[in-house]
């Protein structure tokens, strides 16, 4: 990640000669975490290539009214956790609802795709996180991958950290089952 | 104190890395009280990207938001959509009147459509630019008419 601080790249985009220069650092600092936090949401390149620039926009038209109530970081990852979401609904509503046979399908996709590859025990990873209601699946990704503390996921996801506490050991749980279930060396 | 070089912002920037540092620590302890399967299952990436994707990201989106045409482009929108909007709205008009020119269609629109919603407008102005989703709230509809000049000004509300 990009060393310049938020507070410099908030500065540069504050004033209007510096606006598209400080867009341009926020970009740079922040793609690669977005992208690889929506990739792990939609699996596909294609598709988080489409989340991220959507996320940018939105980023974009927002940025000015932006209050700094909140960390630059976590907003941008609220953004890009809706965004993903939102897309997500919209290919679910397009290609009926994901069943135990959507699941199969994933990782007949993630076979198939060329820019994945993942082994048995990453597969069924991938596989335990997506059998988990959204809500837990979005807190077991930030917590789990993203390694983030529990006081900015309650900004992101706009709730308590016991609640948030509560939902990642359920999570690990269901989790920890499914693997023990399907991966055979865990047998 | 050493006089030695260090890099710039080194120190405003230690804090945030050292409870980055510690958030991940905490992360991992959690982890191995909850489950030890998932603790020492190894971490590593599955999913990559194709080979200078993230340079090409940076470039193709900066010049997507590149804001500096905005003003002209929105005027110029402006135009286009009240002339989609006349052959919409008036079928008939277009066919009879085909010598007129722009602001002479502006003018007959000005003179024959009382109201416009500003969703639809939103709409046409944006169509090019944004996904089929985004459109302009009354706030940012607000800002564009402010950051206008007299003279698109003058133009904006003969036309709306």
């Amino acid at each position: 990640m990009d060393n310049i601080s938020d507070d410099i790249i908030l500065a540069l985009i504050e004033v209007e000669e510096t606006f598209e220069e400080g867009l341009k650092k926020l970009i740079i600092k922040y793609q690669e975490p977005l992208y690889w936090h929506i990739r792990r949401m939609v699996h596909v390149h294609e598709d988080a290539d489409d989340v991220i620039q959507n996320t940018f926009i939105k980023v974009y038209r927002g940025i000015r009214k932006f209050k700094k109530e909140s960390k630059l970081y976590t907003w941008l990852y609220r953004i890009a956790s809706n965004e993903a979401i939102t897309f997500l609904n919209k290919k679910k509503k397009a290609h009926g609802r994901m069943s135990g046979d959507g699941i199969e399908n994933l990782e007949n996709k993630l076979r198939a795709d060329e820019y994945f590859d993942g082994d048995e025990a990453q597969v069924a990873l991938i596989k335990a996180i997506e059998t988990l209601p959204q809500r837990q699946k979005q807190v077991f990704r930030l917590r789990y991958y993203d390694e983030m503390s529990y006081k900015d996921m309650s900004e992101i996801l706009d709730i308590t950290i016991g609640s948030l506490k509560a939902s990642y050991h359920h999570a690990v749980q269901k989790i920890e089952s499914y693997l023990t279930d399907n991966i055979d060396y865990v047998r | 104190m050493s006089d030695k070089k260090i890099p710039n912002g080194y120190f405003d920037q230690l804090p945030d890395k050292m409870l980055q540092k510690f958030s991940e620590e905490e992360q991992y302890r959690e982890l191995q009280d909850l489950t030890k399967l998932l603790a020492t299952m190894p971490k590593d990436n599955p999913y990559h990207v194709p080979q200078n994707y993230f340079e090409k990201l940076t470039e193709s989106t900066s010049k997507k938001l590149r804001p500096k045409s905005r003003k002209l482009w929105i005027l110029i929108s402006t135009v286009a959509a009240c002339l989609i909007i006349i052959m919409m709205v008036m079928p008939g008009m277009t066919d009879n009147n085909e010598d007129l020119s722009e602001i002479e269609l502006l003018d007959y629109y000005a003179e024959n459509v009382e109201e416009l919603d500003t969703d639809v407008l939103s709409e046409l102005v944006y169509v090019d630019m944004l996904d089929d989703e985004q459109v302009i709230d009354d706030e940012e509809m607000q800002e564009i008419i402010s950051s206008l000049t007299d003279y698109e000004l003058e133009l904006f509300h003969k036309t709306f």
